[in-house]
């Protein structure tokens, strides 16, 4: 009966590892999208990824920045959930942010995007 | 090639709609009486049934984006950047709704599979349901219509 309260227990943790996921999910991914920082860049007409800003003289083409941008904010994400002690990961706090934080990067995306309607 | 894919990859977006909208529906207009119509059924759906497919149909339906965005990217939206920086402003936004929306599965997955938990009569984890869901199913429809929209930009011009 112990061992089925406990793994039980491990149970509601992994899945409050995933509500936290959530949140952090939207946070680094505005870390990374706000500032337009080059992560992992996919050159399409190159087809080559690199790390890090885009060469000088456009060499390599076109460069995409947002699959970096949702794979920085995958592992990053899944790292800190993962990590994370399990009571601070029973913390309401993050029932809230997997709701609060969508919302708001949501907002912020189209204020961020809004100078192509205004162009 | 690319036109199969655009068109699977909106025909799982149909297919994930219709999971979603069902899920939402009967969240927030849930059927009490016999589902004798149409609509009552579409209430009375078994919301916790859905989870999983729509996990399932999200990330089928992204990876099918995700693998023809590259020629998008090359082939029309460098045209519309200089011609149509409006569209191109919709498929920003389209992309980072994408984005956020599977950043919102684990919590969506979660909280729908909490409901047999110890945890499942906890008021903050009910509204956390009721707003991932809520959220997700906007989310999707949003990148619906966008994409939906800014394919017919491309037949009409």
């Amino acid at each position: 009966m112990n061992q089925n309260l406990a793994s039980s227990a491990q149970n509601v943790t992994g899945k409050l590892r995933g509500v936290a996921f959530t949140g952090l999910f939207c946070l680094v991914y505005a870390a990374v999208y706000a500032p337009k920082i080059p992560t992992l860049v996919f050159y399409p007409q190159a087809g080559v990824m690199r790390f890090g800003a885009p060469p000088p003289g456009g060499e390599l083409g076109i460069a995409m920045f947002w699959f970096g941008w949702v794979v920085t904010a995958l592992v990053g994400a899944a790292a800190l959930a993962w990590l994370m002690p399990a009571r601070w990961v029973r913390h309401s706090g993050w029932l809230m942010l997997s709701w609060l934080a969508p919302f708001l990067l949501s907002f912020y995306v189209i204020v961020h995007e809004w100078h192509w309607f205004t162009r | 090639m690319i036109y199969v894919l655009l068109l699977l990859h909106g025909l799982a977006a149909v297919l994930l709609l219709g999971a979603l909208t069902h899920q939402a529906v009967g969240m927030f207009w849930r059927a009490t009486g016999p589902r004798t119509t149409f609509i009552t059924a579409v209430r009375g759906v078994r919301t916790n049934a859905y989870p999983n497919a729509v996990v399932l149909l999200f990330v089928l339906t992204f990876l099918l984006g995700a693998i023809i965005y590259p020629d998008f990217r090359v082939d029309v939206r460098a045209i519309w950047d200089v011609e149509r920086p409006s569209a191109t402003g919709s498929f920003e936004i389209k992309e980072h709704y994408g984005a956020i929306a599977l950043g919102l599965l684990p919590g969506y997955w979660a909280s729908w599979r909490l409901q047999s938990s110890s945890m499942q009569d906890e008021p903050r984890l009910l509204l956390a349901r009721k707003l991932l869901t809520l959220w997700l199913t906007l989310l999707v429809w949003s990148d619906f219509l966008l994409g939906h929209i800014l394919n017919n930009i491309q037949g009409l011009s």
